[in-house]
Parts: C-alpha cells; structure tokens; sequence
C-alpha cells in the first residue's frame, strides 16, 4: 500500500495540480454570486413620508413615528410649531424617548440628555439629534427624509 | 503504521498533519467498493444534491418571506432584484428535480439488484424513511412560492393525503397547518421545509451512511458467477463483501479511488444542474388567488403517474370511495415495500423483474399523464 | 285592536296648535333622550319651518296609507303603494310631509285640514321641496349630511325661471328626482344617480319636439357617449363627468363663454392656469370666444392630442390661424418640440417593454416610466401657454426621464452580459475539473490494475 510512485511524477503532478487549481478556480467563481446574493439591499429612501394629520397633535404633544423605517420624534411646541428629529440617539443609536416629567429628550441606555430643540445637553452624546424638516400641507404633517 | 507515519508527515503537510488525515485516509482504504456499475454512485449523488439543495436554500431563506401576502413578491423580487437570485433559485429548482430522481432511481436500482436483503434490512429502512422525507421536502417546497399551482397542490395534496387509512386526518391537518388552505398552509410548509425535514433528513442520511459502512453494499462479482449460483449468491456476498482487502477486478479502495469517481460524477451532475439553472428558466407562475379556477394545475413529474391514476379511477371502487381506495391501496404497496426484506429474504430474481415492470408501468402512467 | 290603537289618537283634538305641537314635542323628547348627547334644542320651532309640524308616526294611525291603499282608483292607490320604497318613507315626514292634512283621521276628514295639498301644480313642487329641503336646521335633524338649499340653486336655473314662469316642460323636482318612490341619488335606481344622469338628461335634451321651442341641439348626450369624458365614464373612472360635472345639477345653466374655463378647470387646473398666462385668454375674452371650447369643442371633447398642435391642414390652430405668419411659425416650434418629445418617450417605453419581454429584469424600470409619464402630463399641461420657450424645460425633463430610463436598461444589459459571460466561464472551469477528476481517477485506476 505504499503511496510512493517512483514512475511519471510530472504527469501525476500534473493532474493533481490541475484538479486541485481548477477546484478552488471554481470554487472561487460559484463564491462570487453568493457574495452578491447575500450582500444587502440598500434601499434608497422613500421621500417624504405623511406621519399624521395636524388635529392630532394638539400643541405641546410629542409623538414616535417611523420614517423610512426609523423612528422619529414629531414634537409640537406650545406655540404651535412643529419639529421633528431623529430618535436616535447621537451616541450609540439608541431610541430615545419624550420625559413628560422633565420636559425633555432622554435616551435610557446611557443617559443622554437632549433639549426639547435637541440640543445635546447631558450625558455622552457629541451632538444634537438630527432634525428632520417638518411641512404641513392640508392638515396632514410630512416629514422628509434625511440622508 | 509507525514506519510510515514520518514519510507521510513529510508529504502531506500541515494540515493534514493536525488532522490525523493518514490515519483516516488508510482506514478508508481498507474499505471496498464496487469497480463497475454506475447505479453505485446514485445514493452518492442523491446526498451530493441535499447538500446543494441544502446551500441553496440557505440562500434563498435570506430573502424568503413565509406568509401568503408577501411570499410570492419575495420570490419574484429573488429572481428579478436580487444579483444571481435567478441562478440560486434555478440550482435549488432543478437541483430538487434531481434530487428527487436521484431518490427514485436509488430505490429502484436496490430493488432490481436485491440489495435490500438482509443483512441490509436497517440500511434499507432508514433510506426509504428518507425517500420519504426527500419527497416530503420536494412537496412543501413546491408549495412556497405561492403561485396558483403551489396553492392548488397545496390543496389537492393535503387532501389525497387526507384518505390514508389511519393517519390521514392527522396527515391532513398537519399538511394545511389547520383544516383549512390558509397563509398558516405556507407557514407551516416553511418551517418543515426548511427546518424540520432537513434536519431529519441529516440525521437519516447519516444513520443510513452508518448501517452502509457496517454492511458494505454487496459487491457485484462477474456476471458468470451470478448466474451459475444464484442460490447461494446472498451468503457469498455478505461473506465476501467486507473482507476483501486484497485488489481484485471486482472492487476498489473507498478512497481515493471510489471517491475520486464519486467526485467526477458529482462535478458532472453540479455541471448539468447550473447548465439548467442558467439557461433553462422555471417560471415562477401567477401570485395564487383562489378566487380563480385551479386551471392546469398539475403535480409535479414524480406525482405524475399517481395523478394519472387518481384522474381515471372511477367514483366508487369496491363499495369504497375512489380517492379513499387507491390511496389505500398505494400505502399498502409501500408497506409491501417497506417489508421487502423480510418478505424476500433471499434476493429472489422475480423482484429484479417486478422492479422492471414497476418502473415501466410508472413510466407510462406518466407520459399518459402528460397527454 | 286597530280600533283600540286608534281611539287615543282621535281622543286627541285634531287641530289645535297646541296639541299637535305637544304631540310633536313628545316625539322630539323621545328621539332626544334615544340620542346620548341630546339634541341643542328642545324646541321644535327651533328647528322646523315656522309654523311647520311634524306629522305623527308612518304606523297604523297614518290612515293615509291605509286608506288609499284600499282605493279601486289607481292614480289614487298607487302613490300609497310607490310610497313604501320612497326615501321619505320616514315617520317624521310621510305623506302629511309634503301634501300635509291630518294622518290620523281616518275619514275622508284628513283632506280637510289646513293646507291640504292633494295636487301641487308643477310651479308648486320647488316650494313643496324646498320647504323641507332649504331648512338646514330641519335637514339637519333628518339626515345631517344632505345639502341644502337645492331650491334657491334651481330657482336660480334655467330650469327654475321657466317652471316659475309656468312653462311645464321645464323640469322641477319631481322629474329628475321621482315622486312618491323617490330614491336617495346614491341608489343605482334612482335617475339622478350618477349612473343614469346623462340619461337622465338626454331624456328631454335629446327630444327634438320637446327642444324645438327653445331652439336648442339634442345631440350633447350622444356626442357626450364618444367623447374623452363619456369613454372614460364607460370605464367606470369615477372622476369623469357627466352632464352635471360641468352644468351643475340644480343650478343648470349653459356655462357662458366667459366661464366655460372655470368649468374645465375644476379638473383641469393646471392646463387652465398655463393658459391664462398664454397669449389666447385675453384675445379669446376680447373675441368672446370660449375659452377651452374653442379648441377641444365641449360635447364631445376628444382626447388631446399632439396632432392639434401644427400647420397641418387638421391642426386645430389653422381653423384661426391658417394665414398668419408669426402663429403658422410658433405652431410649427410647438409642434417639433412636442412631437419630440412624445417619440422619445414612447421609443424609451417600448425599448423598456422589449427588454422585459427579453426577460431581463431591469429593477427601478416601473418608476422611470411612471417619471417620463409625470414629465409628458406636465408637458402637456404647459402648451397651454402657447410659449416656445416655456416648453423647453418640460421637454427636457422629458428627455431627461427618457435618457434615465434608458440608462437603466442598457446597465441591466451591460450587467446580464458580464453575468452570461461569468456563466460561461465558471461552466468551462468546472468542466476542465470534470476532465481532471475523471483523468485523475482512470490513473488511479490503472496504476492499481498495473500493479495487481
């Protein structure tokens, strides 16, 4: 049984090369597809998006709607304006939430604090929250999307 | 082995090193295969394309959705959206279509050559229990895509399977997900099809491998030897079969010979499936809507011959409903089946011709069928 | 026991203002205490005509129906039969609603109340009608979401000022609406459903006898049938109008030229604003000329079409313009640029199709149609100004839309090309390991034979 051949070693070599070569050549090209299958969608954003009609948010409310498939803070201020912005946090994306009690923005994960113009005002986030423009247009509230 | 084992470290390096491969590689060997017959390399084939289908499919669940709104837009956005999503799923269609033939043509060349006999009986049993689930796999997976012809198979399959003597009410609510065709139907077929047979088909296939290396397939000696002993031939084979470490005409080593040529009809079949898969389209069909006639709605090939009969019984047959009668009448055959090895104990030569004519019958069955 | 149910009822002094408006009052608390919130007034003068009264219930003491039900004389019987499909078969209306005397007498005394009104003349159905119908805080308490004030509307109409004038081919109420079946207008049955209005009024405008004396056309129906609006009316677009989306209902009246533009432009804005910045409006209004009309004829307005556009004998602007230069060349500027632009946009529309049919999916191919359609509709809105250079923009974001489209399906070829040309190569590869497996192990082979 011993694997030693003194006879043809090019040929024998030859062959081996060939099948083992051609195998990862194949191999490589049956991965490429697959890289491509599995390489996510990016969708582009759908655009502007009606989150809610106006007799819906009396002043002073603050709702979460989703744009785009993120969530979103709408916030009506007492003198009637509206903003929204971005509920995630500037930190490390987590969503953050409306304190009635407090009357500001926080984000639980790491306590974060934000103004209620978003203003990044305590805790570790860098920046303000992204603010979303807010249009109103026959009592339905459009929000656009960013980026 | 230990005059060896420093020449082999030197030859086959590193890896094969940390892996023990000589140790494996020379136990292998001492296993022995047929030299001749290309029914041999079926059951090798069959598990080549569960592994396909099994890779494939991976894939293609990536993008899946299993719920009756979305499922067919899912499978269309695969094929159109999403880059070689068409590929994919032409491999995993065609591959099924394989694997499934493979299946059949497994069984039938086992019945024609008498392998089932004893000691054969466990390695028997556990491949047709996965010929079972292999089609069960076919099925439900025909069923996602959740065009009219999967809605209508759906339908039609969970309920012939509704007249099997015992278990067919069981059968049938758990075909449907429910009593009734409903998006839990595709559900439920989603997570057998993905999770639940494959899963049972590994362990099967597995169990099947084993029982085949502790009772090696009966190697075929020369034709002449055949046919001047015929009586005694069950009891030469098992005798001969695993002990025969010598080269002979008659067999080769498992490895690397046998798998070597397993592997070239691997290739060759892996070939053919994405020559197919790339070139010959399988339509998608309509979004099922069962407001509309199930119209030429047809099972798939291997349900073919079935249909056929189905289609031409009469209403009543026997005092007994029709559907109820030949559904009856087919699982008693499979039990027959199942029961081979115990019934024909000596591999008689009768079933080589029964085999035959089965395969023939089926065969015009289906291209009647097709009519 | 009919005669028991009655007998409280005729213990109740027929006239009498003031039993019958506690008999009202009584029925108002009911309905008032049935409702949650109560109704804002009590008082049934609050909220009825003056002087008006609600007839008592439509149940066994309403002797009208009854008793006219049981009468030999068809025209006397029929009204009570018709009545049960009526929408005024409501107890607080039935047949004292309109022809008032006393339902629960059930003698031949009920006709012989204050004001009975057995045959309202056909100058009299509007009143009948609009004393009811004009009465919001009446209206409001049978069914809050019907209009009022159809009867100043009407008497405003054509139709109205000849009723008044006693001319009884003139409709009134009753022969668009129906009489004692009278149906709501959202019942398919009823005549004035949209459904049937331009039957409705092709009924009498398409009488030639009956429009002789007015000198009036009687081919707007049909013409209407083959026009743009009446097709896509056939195709049960729901937007499309019919005879009252442009005349009104009650207040038909011909739209005179200097407003047939309000008319069209309650659905076609957009093309009615470009116009208004366009040279014709104000040439067309010194003429009197009608400002859409002109152009798109009204009846049977065809779908527009590029070809109106040009100096082609057909064009629309030669039936004016046929021998002035500086128009003769602005129609051919518009014209080009028109007809440009809607080639390039059907050609990008058919090379899309042709690539689907091919089978080759080109993801995003849905929204550039939908853009070089949205790009053409805008296009067409703004020929209205007549202006070259107005036009210019709109064709390029045609073309623009176009060009994309394109793009689109020359990327998804260029991409099936690399794929298929990938395909090839990965099928050659596993060939050549095909042959090597299979030389590999027919050496394998031989080199064993040759050793046993």
């Amino acid at each position: 049984m011993s694997n030693d051949e003194p006879k043809s070693p090019p040929r024998r070599d030859f062959l081996g090369i060939a099948v083992g070569g051609s195998a990862t050549v194949f191999a490589v090209a049956a991965g490429y597809p697959v890289a491509r299958f599995i390489e996510p969608r990016t969708r582009p954003p759908s655009g502007p998006t009606v989150v809610g009609k106006v007799l819906e948010f009396p002043p002073g409310t603050v709702k979460s709607v989703m744009v785009d498939e993120r969530p979103v803070l709408v916030v009506r201020a007492a003198d009637g304006q509206f903003r929204a912005f971005s509920a995630l946090c500037s930190h490390l994306q987590c969503v953050v939430g409306y304190a009635p009690e407090r009357n500001q923005i926080e984000c639980p994960c790491h306590r974060g604090v934000y103004s209620m113009d978003g203003q990044n005002i305590g805790g570790p986030p860098p920046r303000p929250l992204e603010e979303l423009q807010v249009s109103v247009n026959e009592g339905a509230i459009i929000v656009s999307s960013v980026g | 082995m230990n005059a060896e084992q420093p020449r082999k470290r030197v030859r086959e390096g590193w890896l094969s090193d940390r892996l023990g491969w000589g140790g494996i590689s020379t136990a292998l060997a001492k296993h022995r295969a047929p030299r001749r017959g290309f029914v041999f390399y079926l059951g090798g084939i069959t598990l080549f394309l569960l592994l396909v289908q099994v890779l494939s499919g991976v894939l293609l669940v990536l993008y899946y959705k299993p719920d009756s709104t979305n499922a067919h837009a899912s499978v269309e956005r695969i094929v159109g959206e999403i880059p070689y999503g068409d590929l994919i799923r032409g491999v995993h269609v065609w591959a099924s279509d394989f694997f499934v033939a493979c299946l059949v043509a497994h069984l039938f060349t086992i019945v024609i050559r008498r392998s089932y006999k004893p000691p054969h009986e466990l390695t028997w049993l556990s491949g047709l229990v996965s010929l079972v689930i292999g089609i069960g796999m076919a099925f439900t997976g025909a069923i996602l895509p959740w065009s009219q012809k999967a809605y209508a198979q759906a339908r039609v399959g969970s309920e012939i399977a509704h007249n099997i003597p015992l278990i067919g009410g069981w059968m049938h609510r758990l075909l449907r997900g429910g009593q009734e065709v409903t998006s839990n139907t595709l559900s439920n077929a989603y997570g057998f099809h993905v999770a639940v047979l494959p899963a049972t088909v590994t362990l099967l296939v597995g169990l099947h491998l084993f029982f085949l290396s502790r009772k090696p397939a009966p190697v075929p000696v020369s034709e002449q030897v055949v046919d001047e002993e015929p009586g005694a031939q069950g009891e030469a084979d098992a005798a001969k079969a695993p002990a025969a470490p010598v080269d002979d005409d008659d067999t080769i080593p498992l490895y690397p010979d046998f798998l070597y040529r397993q592997a070239v009809a691997w290739v060759g079949v892996l070939v053919a499936v994405l020559t197919l898969a790339i070139f010959a389209d399988r339509p998608l069909g309509e979004a099922a809507d069962p407001r509309l006639s199930s119209t030429g709605a047809q099972p798939p090939w291997y349900f073919l011959p079935f249909h056929q009969i189905i289609r031409s019984s009469p209403r009543e047959l026997l005092g007994i409903d029709g559907a109820k009668f030949i559904v009856g009448a087919t699982c008693f055959l499979g039990a027959l089946v199942v029961a081979l090895p115990f019934l024909d104990r000596k591999g008689s030569k009768l079933m080589a011709w029964a085999g035959w004519i089965v395969l023939f019958v089926l065969f015009l069955l289906a291209t009647s069928a097709l009519s | 026991m009919a005669a028991v149910a009655m007998s409280p009822a005729r213990a109740v002094p027929p006239e009498g203002a003031a039993s019958t408006s506690a008999s009202a009052s009584a029925s108002v608390s009911a309905s008032a205490s049935a409702s949650a919130s109560g109704s804002s007034s009590e008082n049934p003068a609050d909220w009825g005509p003056q002087g008006r009264v609600l007839p008592p219930s439509m149940d066994a003491t309403n002797s009208c129906v009854t008793c006219h039900a049981t009468l030999t004389d068809q025209k006397l019987r029929a009204p009570a039969k018709e009545f049960v499909t009526s929408v005024h078969r409501d107890d607080r209306i039935g047949c004292a609603g309109c022809h008032h005397g006393d339902p629960r007498d059930p003698t031949v005394g009920a006709h012989k109340s204050e004001g009975f009104l057995p045959h309202p003349t056909h100058a009299e159905v509007p009143g009948v009608c609009g004393s009811c119908h004009s009465d919001a805080g009446f209206m409001r308490h049978l069914n809050s979401r019907l209009p009022v004030g159809q009867a100043a509307l009407y008497n405003l109409s054509l139709h109205g000022k000849l009723t008044a004038a006693g001319d009884e081919n003139a409709p009134a109420c009753a022969d668009c609406h129906g009489k004692h079946d009278i149906l709501g207008p959202s019942s398919p049955k009823s005549p004035v459903n949209r459904a049937n209005v331009s039957t409705l009024c092709g009924g009498c405008h398409g009488d030639g006898k009956r429009m002789a004396k007015y000198g009036l056309r009687t081919d707007q129906a049909s013409k209407w049938e083959k026009s743009v609006h009446g097709q896509a009316f056939k195709r049960g677009n729901p937007n499309a109008p019919t005879c009252t989306g442009c005349h009104g209902a009650h207040a038909a009246t011909p739209p005179e030229a200097s407003s047939v533009g309000r008319a069209c432009g309650r659905c076609h804005e957009e093309e009615l604003a470009y116009f208004d910045m366009g040279p014709h409006s104000k040439g067309f209004r010194k003429r009197g000329l009608a400002e859409c009309v002109a152009c798109h004829s009204n009846h049977d307005v065809q779908p527009a079409s590029s070809l109106m556009v040009g100096t082609t004998p057909d064009a629309t602007c030669m039936k004016c313009h046929s021998k002035d230069e500086k128009p003769r060349k602005i129609a051919d500027e518009i014209a080009g640029l028109l007809r440009g632009a809607r080639g390039r946009a059907a050609e990008a529309r058919a090379f899309v199709a042709r690539a689907r049919e091919e089978g080759l999916h080109v993801a995003g191919a849905s929204f550039a149609l939908d853009q070089i359609a949205t790009a053409e509709l805008k296009l067409r809105g703004v020929v209205h100004t007549l202006d070259p250079a107005r036009l210019e923009g709109p064709v390029a974001a045609v073309d623009k839309a176009v060009a994309e489209a394109r793009k689109l399906v020359d990327d998804a070829a260029q991409t099936r090309r690399v794929e298929r040309r990938g395909y090839y190569v990965s099928l050659g590869i596993a060939c050549v390991l095909f042959a090597s497996l299979a030389l590999k192990s027919l050496q394998l082979d031989r080199r064993r034979r040759g050793r046993s």
